[in-house]
């Protein structure tokens, strides 16, 4: 997968010194409690709206889901703050734009209800726009574990 | 000889007024050159490395050994993962100043110096006042969320000490909930200065007695962020669809917002 992030200067040293580093309990606005961080699914979904607020933005997004009347099923994301995922490269009018399908891949819920924190999300031109740090350390602590089950 | 004395007397009175004005001038000129040319150039946005860099506050504190039982506590209390313990509307605090860094890796950070003052402040709305007047520290001054300073120069280094700090700040991030309080009768030491890579080294040795075992010594390490544009940074809780702003636990909130748009035409 072609992978090339969108992101700054100033977001790319953020992100690895926080990468190599992170403690979880001290470094989150909250500690994740209804997330469940040791698994990492992935959908096909259409940008709806982005939450552009502090402490947290949230994406909203429909899933094609055959069960649903309308045919999508609705599903929000947690991202982090204004000034965090602006560090992570993101902007308020250009990130993503209403209507523009992506893939996202995400800490699911405990709950099992659509939604969970924002892994990282890939543009249909092959970028990748990661998420909030705590949930891009967990979905490479995923992904890593999979590599390794898969050796 | 009286119209000479006369002539005299005003051209020695004009002498003297034309000599008084010139240094008048000369000494404003002087202060105000003192001024500016004794100040570094701590202007612009900061950004912190040095919690996490080895020295930094977060490398000293890993070793749980450094604090006082309760602290080490609720610490490893809320370390447990998923724990839910609630208290999120702590984040609704405003910003207060614990002795650890000046802005987290959430906010970037001024350090805005004048001749006899300096402000430091971030996105977070932290807000700390530094007079650097020469004036002593105020002898137990009520608790602040910037907490009560004074500031000296030796060399180029500046020497901070605040104290009047709230006990009931967290540490080491303030207004997080299920963090260990700073206590009573906290003091910090400052040193602050621009080492040979232009960045701003800030040298700090915090004793909190009540959640320290011993005073700890810590380095935080700013660089320069330019072109950086203001933004809020706020942890308040209550817009916040993580906390329940009725319990204070974390959630979820799959309410859609009202302008949602509606789904696009079903797939074929």
């Amino acid at each position: 997968m072609l992978y090339l992030v969108r992101t700054s200067q100033w977001s790319a040293r953020w992100l690895g010194l926080f990468l190599f580093l992170y403690a979880p309990s001290v470094f989150a606005h909250h500690s994740y409690a209804v997330i469940d961080n040791t698994k990492v699914l992935e959908v096909e979904a259409i940008i709806a709206k982005l939450e552009w607020v502090n402490p947290h933005m949230f994406l909203w997004a429909y899933v094609a889901d055959e069960s649903q009347e309308s045919g999508y099923q609705l599903y929000a994301f947690e991202a982090g703050s204004i000034t965090m995922m602006t560090k992570a490269g993101w902007t308020r009018d250009d990130t993503v734009t209403v209507g523009e399908k992506v893939t996202i891949e995400y800490l699911p819920l405990r709950s099992g209800e659509p939604g969970g924190s924002l892994g990282q999300m890939t543009h249909a031109d092959g970028t990748v726009t990661p998420g909030d740090l705590p949930a891009v350390r967990f979905l490479n602590q995923v992904r890593a574990a999979e590599r390794e089950a898969g050796q | 000889m009286r119209t000479c004395s006369v002539v005299t007397k005003i051209i020695i009175g004009c002498a003297a007024i034309l000599l008084l004005s010139a240094c008048g001038k000369a000494a404003t000129d002087g202060q105000a050159e003192a001024s500016t040319q004794e100040l570094p150039d701590w202007s612009g946005w900061w950004a912190i490395d040095g919690p996490f860099t080895e020295g930094g506050l977060r490398s000293v504190i890993r070793n749980l050994d450094v604090y006082q039982p309760e602290a080490r506590r609720i610490v490893e209390e809320a370390s447990v993962p998923g724990v839910n313990l609630g208290g999120g509307l702590l984040f609704c605090l405003p910003t207060r100043f614990n002795g650890g860094v000046n802005g987290w890796m959430t906010e970037a950070t001024e350090f805005l110096l004048m001749p006899n003052r300096l402000t430091i402040t971030n996105e977070d709305g932290m807000l700390r006042r530094i007079p650097l007047d020469g004036r002593a520290l105020r002898e137990n001054p009520e608790p602040s969320n910037g907490g009560t300073s004074v500031g000296r120069w030796e060399g180029d280094t500046l020497i901070i000490e605040t104290i009047g700090l709230h006990p009931d700040t967290t540490f080491p991030t303030s207004s997080r909930p299920n963090s260990p309080e700073i206590g009573e009768n906290v003091y910090v030491l400052e040193r602050i200065y621009l080492n040979t890579q232009d960045e701003l080294v800030v040298d700090t040795e915090l004793t909190a007695p009540q959640m320290l075992v011993e005073p700890i010594k810590f380095t935080s390490v700013y660089h320069r962020v330019p072109g950086h544009v203001y933004r809020d940074h706020d942890r308040c809780s209550l817009d916040d669809r993580s906390i329940d702003p009725e319990t204070g636990l974390e959630r979820f909130d799959l309410t859609p917002p009202a302008d949602l748009p509606p789904p696009p035409p079903p797939p074929s």
